[in-house]
C-alpha cells in the first residue's frame, strides 16, 4: 500500500438483512433498482470510478453477499476496508437499534488502526415509503454520539441522496487511506489473474 | 436462533475447512442449494488462521468433541538478560519496540497464525483453480522471498533462477554449469519422457540419477534439500516430477516459485464460502450439529441443529464434526511447532527490508525424516512489524508434538539464536481410515490435512467428493464478475451464456424466449 500510491478504495457495505445494502450499491453503481427481493444472490463486490479532490479513485464497494443474515461475516471481508457504510431501514426499528452492534463487530474484525477515527457513513434508508418508525432526529443524535458520522436519508427505489451518500464516502475513504499510507506498508503484493498467469517466459523458467 | 431458514437443500456441508468450503463453492456455484454450518465462531477449522489470543484459548482449553487438535501447549519465554548481538540492537532501534507477553496480546488482532501453513506453488493446483474459477479477486499474495537448504552450519538461499546461479557466491564455476545442465535435463525430461538418458533410470532412485549426472554433494544437496524435496527412497520419476513442479514455477510472480496468501492460510477457506454465499449458499457459524439420520424412506439426511431439522439430499463433513463420526479413531498426523521471535532466522541477505517470508525443509541425519520450516515476517500480513512467526510442520510419530519436532529445532536454532518470546506445540489428527465415499452415498467425510507443501491433495479430495455428489458438471467453472451479470431486462446480448450458473441462464433463456415471442405479435 505504501510505496505505489494507491488508488483503490474498498468500501463494506453493512446492516441488517432486506435494510438494502444490495439495492443501494445497484442504485449508485448501475443506477437501477429492482423490487423483487433476492437475499443478495450473485451481489460480490461493483468497482466505481470516482472523482473525489481532482483525482480519480477507484472505489470497490463489497456487499455482505447474505453472510451477515447469521452473523457469520468473516474476518477477511472486513479486511482493509477504508470505509464502513452503516445501513438500516427508517421503517424498521430493530435495523436501526443493531446498527451498534454491526460498528462494535465491524471494530473489532476489522480492527482500525485508529478505531477512533475511522470513517463511518450511516444511511437511513428506504425513506420513500410511509410507515417510518425512525425518526430522523434520533438517527442524528446516534451519529453525533459516535464521533459525528455523517448521516444521510436515502431511498435506493427512488434514487434519493443515494449519489450524495457516496460521494462523502469515497471522499471519507479516501482521506482515511491517506493517513493509512504512512503507516501501512505491504509492498509488492501479487494479485492473480489470467492475464499474468501466461507459461512463464522460457528465459526465466528454464534456469 | 429465531430463523427464517428453508428447512430443505441440495447439500449440507459442515465445518468451514479448505476441502468442506472448496466443496461448498463448487455445488453452490452450479446451482445447488447449499447450508454450511461451522461450531466455531471463525471461518477454517484446523485450515484457518487465528488471533495469537484466539490461538493461546485453543491450545489451552481441553480438545472440543469435534476438534481434530490434540496435545496443545504454549510458553512464553522471558526475554534474555544476555547483551543482544548487534544484529537485534538493530532491530529493537529499528523498530523502537520492546516485545514482551503484554504488548504481543495487545496486538493479538494482527496475527494470523496458521493452523496449517502452506506455501503455493505459482503455476500449481490450487493457483490455477483460483485463476480458473475467478475466486483469485478475493485474495492477494506475498512472493516467497528465499527458498533456503543448510550448508556448513548456516542457512542460505539456493539460486533459483538464470541469473541467481550467476551471481551466486556459493557455487564455483564448474558447479554453476552442472547445476544448469542438470536443471536444462529435467526440463528435456517433461517434453520426452522417453528419452535415452532417462529411460535407464526408471524404477531407479532420483539419488542414483544425481549420482550419474556427475553433480557435485552441494549441487546434489541443493537439488533433493530444496528443489526436488525428496528423500533417499524417492523414485526417480517421483524426484524428476517435483523438480519440474519447482521450474515450471518459476519466472511467474517473484524470485522463487513460491507464493503465500496476504494474512495466512485461512484467507482460502473464506474465499471459498464467499463464493458460495454469492452464489446463494447460507453460512450460519457458531452453530452445532446435533443429530444427523438418513430417512430411509426418502434417502434424505436429516440434520438437527439448535432445534431445527434440515433435510438434505447429501451431507459432506469434516471429519469428527458430525456426532456419528465421533467414534471414529483418530491418531497423530501432523506435529506442528509454532514460534514467535524477535529477531528472524539467518543473516542479513535472507531478511532483507526488516525480514523475508522464507521457507526450508529439513531433514534428519539419515534422510528418513522432514519437516518444512516456513518464517513470515510482517510482510505476509501475518504478524505485526519487527515480529517474526515461524512455523514447524512434520508428520507426526507420537502424540508428542514437541519430542517429534526436537531434531529440527536443534538443527534450526543450533547455528541461529533467535530471541524467541513465545513458543507453542500441537498435534493435528486425522481418521485412520480415510473415507472412502460413503456406503450410502449420502454423507461424505472431507480428510484432514495431509502433509504437503501446497493443496493439491486438498483439491484432489474436493474434486474426488464433488464428483461423487454431482456427476457431469464443471468443478468451479469461472464466476463472473459483477459487471458481467445483467439481470431485470438489461440486454440480454451483453451476456456470455457460458459463463453464466444454472440459475441465471434459465433466466436468460427465459427472457430470450419472451423477446422472440414479442417479435412475432409484433
Amino acid at each position: 500500500m505504501a510505496t505505489r500510491k494507491k488508488s483503490l478504495l474498498k468500501v463494506i457495505i453493512l446492516g441488517d438483512s432486506s435494510v438494502g445494502k444490495t439495492s443501494l450499491m445497484n442504485q449508485y453503481v448501475n443506477k437501477r433498482f429492482s423490487n423483487q427481493y433476492k437475499a443478495t444472490i450473485g451481489a460480490d463486490f461493483c468497482t466505481k470510478e470516482v472523482v473525489v479532490n481532482d483525482r480519480v479513485v477507484t472505489m470497490q464497494i463489497w456487499d455482505t453477499a447474505g453472510q451477515e443474515r447469521f452473523q457469520s461475516l468473516g474476518v477477511a471481508f472486513y479486511r482493509g476496508a477504508d470505509c464502513c457504510v452503516l445501513v438500516y431501514d427508517v421503517t424498521a426499528p430493530n435495523s436501526f437499534k443493531n446498527l451498534d452492534s454491526w460498528r462494535d463487530e465491524f471494530l473489532i474484525q476489522a480492527s482500525p488502526r485508529d478505531p477512533e477515527h475511522f470513517p463511518f457513513v450511516v444511511l437511513g434508508n428506504k425513506v420513500d415509503l410511509d410507515n417510518r418508525q425512525v425518526s430522523t432526529r434520533r438517527a442524528q443524535q446516534w451519529c453525533q454520539s459516535k464521533n459525528d458520522i455523517p448521516y444521510y436519508e436515502t431511498s435506493a427505489k427512488e434514487g434519493i441522496n443515494v449519489e450524495m451518500a457516496f460521494q462523502t464516502i469515497a471522499k471519507n475513504a479516501l482521506e482515511q487511506e491517506a493517513e493509512a499510507e504512512v503507516i501501512n506498508d505491504f509492498p509488492d503484493q501479487i494479485i492473480l489473474n489470467s492475464q499474468n498467469n501466461r507459461p512463464g517466459n522460457p528465459d526465466n523458467c528454464q534456469c | 436462533m429465531a430463523d427464517d431458514l428453508p428447512e430443505q437443500f441440495d447439500l449440507i456441508v459442515i465445518g468451514t475447512g479448505f476441502t468442506e468450503s472448496c466443496i461448498a463453492a463448487a455445488a453452490s456455484r452450479v446451482g445447488k442449494s447449499v447450508l454450511h454450518l461451522d461450531i466455531n465462531d471463525y471461518y477454517g477449522n484446523v485450515w484457518g488462521s487465528l488471533g495469537i489470543e484466539d490461538l493461546i484459548s485453543l491450545l489451552a482449553r481441553e480438545a472440543a468433541p469435534h476438534s481434530t487438535l490434540r496435545n496443545g501447549s504454549y510458553h512464553w519465554h522471558e526475554q534474555s538478560a544476555a547483551t543482544p548481538t548487534s544484529e537485534t540492537e538493530e532491530m529493537k532501534v529499528e523498530t523502537g519496540q520492546v516485545w514482551t507477553q503484554e504488548t504481543v496480546l495487545a496486538m493479538s488482532r494482527r496475527f494470523c497464525i496458521d493452523l496449517c501453513p502452506r506455501v503455493l506453488y505459482s503455476a500449481g493446483e490450487l493457483v490455477q483453480l483460483l485463476i480458473k474459477s475467478n475466486i483469485c479477486r478475493y485474495t492477494e499474495f506475498r512472493a516467497v522471498d528465499n527458498v533456503c537448504m543448510h550448508q556448513n552450519g548456516t542457512i542460505v538461499s539456493i539460486p533459483c533462477s538464470r541469473s541467481d546461479i550467476f551471481n551466486t557466491k556459493s557455487l564455483t564455476i564448474v558447479e554453476k554449469r552442472l547445476l544448469m545442465k542438470f536443471m536444462n535435463a529435467c526440463n528435456d525430461y517433461g517434453e520426452d519422457k522417453c528419452n535415452e538418458d532417462t529411460l535407464a533410470f526408471r524404477g531407479k532412485t532420483f539419488f542414483d540419477y544425481l549420482k550419474a549426472q556427475r553433480v557435485t554433494e552441494k549441487i546434489a544437496s541443493c537439488v533433493t534439500q530444496a528443489i526436488a524435496m525428496c528423500g533417499p527412497d524417492t523414485s526417480f520419476e517421483e524426484g524428476m516430477l517435483r523438480t519440474q513442479r519447482f521450474l515450471h514455477s518459476l519466472g511467474r510472480y517473484g524470485n522463487t516459485p513460491f507464493l503465500y496468501p496476504m494474512y495466512g492460510c485461512g484467507e482460502f477457506p473464506q474465499s471459498f464460502c464467499r463464493q458460495c454465499a454469492v452464489y446463494g449458499g447460507i453460512y450460519c457459524l457458531k452453530r452445532s450439529v446435533d443429530d444427523c439420520s438418513v430417512d430411509v424412506n426418502s434417502n434424505e439426511v436429516l440434520i438437527s441443529s439448535a432445534g431445527t431439522t434440515f433435510r438434505a439430499k447429501h451431507v459432506v463433513s469434516a471429519p469428527r464434526y458430525l456426532p456419528a463420526s465421533r467414534d471414529c479413531v483418530m491418531r497423530p498426523h501432523l506435529s506442528r511447532g509454532l514460534f514467535l521471535s524477535s529477531t528472524p532466522l539467518g543473516n542479513d541477505v535472507l531478511n532483507k527490508g526488516g525480514g523475508g517470508v522464507n521457507i526450508l525443509r529439513l531433514m534428519d541425519n539419515v534422510g528418513a525424516r522432514e519437516a518444512i520450516f516456513i518464517q513470515l515476517s510482517h510482510y505476509s500480513g501475518a504478524c505485526p512489524k519487527g515480529l517474526y512467526l515461524f512455523h514447524l510442520t512434520t508428520p507426526a510419530i507420537s502424540d508428542d508434538p514437541a519430542s517429534d519436532l526436537r531434531i529440527f529445532t536443534l538443527q534450526l536454532f543450533q547455528y541461529a539464536d533467535p530471541e524467541i518470546i513465545f513458543s507453542s506445540y500441537f498435534t493435528l489428527t486425522a481418521q485412520s481410515q480415510p473415507d472412502k465415499g460413503g456406503a450410502d452415498n449420502i454423507v461424505y467425510y472431507t480428510d484432514a490435512p495431509s502433509y504437503e507443501m501446497d493443496y493439491y491433495d486438498a483439491i484432489a479430495n474436493a474434486r474426488h467428493i464433488f464428483g461423487k455428489l454431482y456427476t457431469d458438471v464443471e468443478f468451479l467453472p469461472r464466476a463472473p464478475d459483477v459487471e458481467e451479470i445483467v439481470v431485470d431486462g438489461e440486454d440480454p446480448s451483453a451476456l456470455n451464456e457460458h459463463s453464466l450458473p444454472e440459475d441465471l441462464r434459465a433466466q436468460l433463456q427465459d427472457m430470450q424466449q419472451a423477446t422472440e415471442e414479442m417479435d412475432i405479435q409484433d
